[in-house]
């Protein structure tokens, strides 16, 4: 039936690392892609919910480009001698709490985007890492075998050449 | 029988003498050098000595100190063994033989100890990123070094973190605690221009590569650590296996004398 098939008008994703950012969880917030172009001017909603809590709705936070510099979109100004381009890579979402998932999804006049289900990065402590000896190098084993065994070698014929020597006499 | 005893070995003793006193003019070379490598590691030009201090696993620097002496030491053996084979003298072997193992076995001390401790550091990041998280912008004596030391390493090799800045994000640290998350990790991660400003604090923040350094600092740590521990551990090996030889054949010798 008509269930099995889910028409998005539009994608929403996760900023990675090909989009130009080192990631885009975030340990309290995330970074969204855009709703494209072709909604130009229409001003975007984003509903956001945690498993447990209630929706939260953000209303109005920017609109579709050509986009108003807003505080959250996250825009890279790239200027050498000649002149400055900027571009808007994504939104960034905060006050999240930390390794919980969520769901968002923008809406943009009659358009949705998808849910995309995502969760925040948990932080771990850093007293968890475990920093012991990792595994014992080739080389290490290669120099202390050899060198242990090399002296024990020089130790015992030293003691035979005095041994002799004495017992020569 | 006596005589022809003595006369057999004459011939083979001489040939014997000139090989010692060539092993043992290299030796001193062979030792003079190894001091002057482990002088290079004990100033430690990269200055990352607080990476190991601070762990306690710093033998790669006393393992350097050590043979600092040993292979001095080992100079003076060498020249002292030319003396004590050239006189033919079996009172001057039997010393120089029994000072030249005990210098044998501290230097063999210095280089097992410094491939151990270089194992323990950087054999994988684990040690390093979680110093790195614990004492990063901490307060007390450590703290302050090891943030210099990071500090200094994220803007000579731009770098950030220990495999990434991702190391920030994924575990609370000492910084994270003094600072909150509004700095997901310190500005030393971002570039600066040459006046020393950050380029675009708000992108840096956000984690946009173009505005901040985005490779780890493990590559550049454990190769400096690697480098001093082969000058010590390797090299001091190679000069030990020749002594070994050279010991071998004075044994030898003192038994011919």
């Amino acid at each position: 039936n008509d269930s099995l098939f889910i028409t998005c008008e539009f994608q929403v994703s996760l900023l990675k690392e090909s989009d130009g950012v080192v990631t885009g969880r975030f340990a309290d917030s995330l970074l969204l892609s855009l709703p494209p172009c072709d909604l130009a001017t229409q001003s975007v909603t984003l509903e956001y919910n945690n498993t447990d809590v209630s929706v939260k709705t953000l209303v109005n936070i920017f609109k579709v480009l050509p986009c108003q510099l807003r505080r959250d979109i996250i825009s890279t100004i790239e200027n050498n001698a000649q002149f400055t381009t900027s571009r808007n890579l994504g939104y960034q979402v905060t006050n999240l709490t930390t390794g919980s998932t969520y769901r968002l999804q923008y809406v943009v006049g009659a358009e949705k985007s998808n849910i995309l289900e995502v969760s925040t990065r948990q932080v771990k402590d850093h007293n968890q890492i475990d920093s012991g000896l990792p595994a014992r190098s080739g080389a290490m084993v290669v120099i202390t075998v050899i060198l242990s065994v090399s002296m024990l070698i020089l130790l015992v014929a030293l003691i035979v050449t005095v041994a002799h020597s004495l017992g020569g006499d | 029988d006596r005589r022809t005893a003595t006369m057999a070995d004459g011939k083979g003793t001489t040939c014997l003498m000139v090989i010692l006193i060539l092993g043992n003019i290299f030796g001193a070379a062979a030792g003079l050098a190894l001091c002057a490598l482990a002088i290079w590691v004990a100033v430690d030009e990269y200055k990352l000595y607080p990476i190991s201090g601070v762990s306690g696993k710093d033998d790669i620097f006393a393992g350097a100190w050590i043979a600092i002496f040993t292979g001095f030491a080992f100079f003076c053996m060498c020249v002292f063994g030319i003396l004590a084979a050239a006189k033919k003298s079996r009172a001057l072997m039997l010393t120089y033989l029994i000072l030249m193992l005990i210098i044998y076995i501290f230097e063999c001390a210095s280089c097992i100890t410094a491939v151990t401790h270089r194992d323990y550091l950087v054999g994988n990041s684990n040690l390093v990123k979680k110093q790195m998280l614990k004492y990063y912008a901490a307060d007390g004596d450590s703290g302050s070094r090891i943030t210099l030391t990071w500090n200094k390493v994220m803007k000579e090799v731009e770098c950030c973190g220990t495999d990434g800045p991702v190391d920030w994000i994924e575990h609370n640290s000492t910084f994270r605690e003094k600072f909150g998350t509004d700095y997901p990790w310190p500005t030393h991660c971002c570039k600066r221009k040459n006046n020393y400003e950050v380029v675009n604090l708000e992108a840096c923040k956000n984690g946009q590569n173009t505005t901040m350094f985005t490779k780890g600092c493990f590559n550049h740590i454990e190769s400096v650590f690697s480098r001093y521990t082969w000058a010590i551990s390797w090299y001091g090996f190679a000069v030990l296996m020749f002594m070994f030889w050279l010991l071998i054949l004075a044994m030898v010798y003192y038994l011919m004398l």
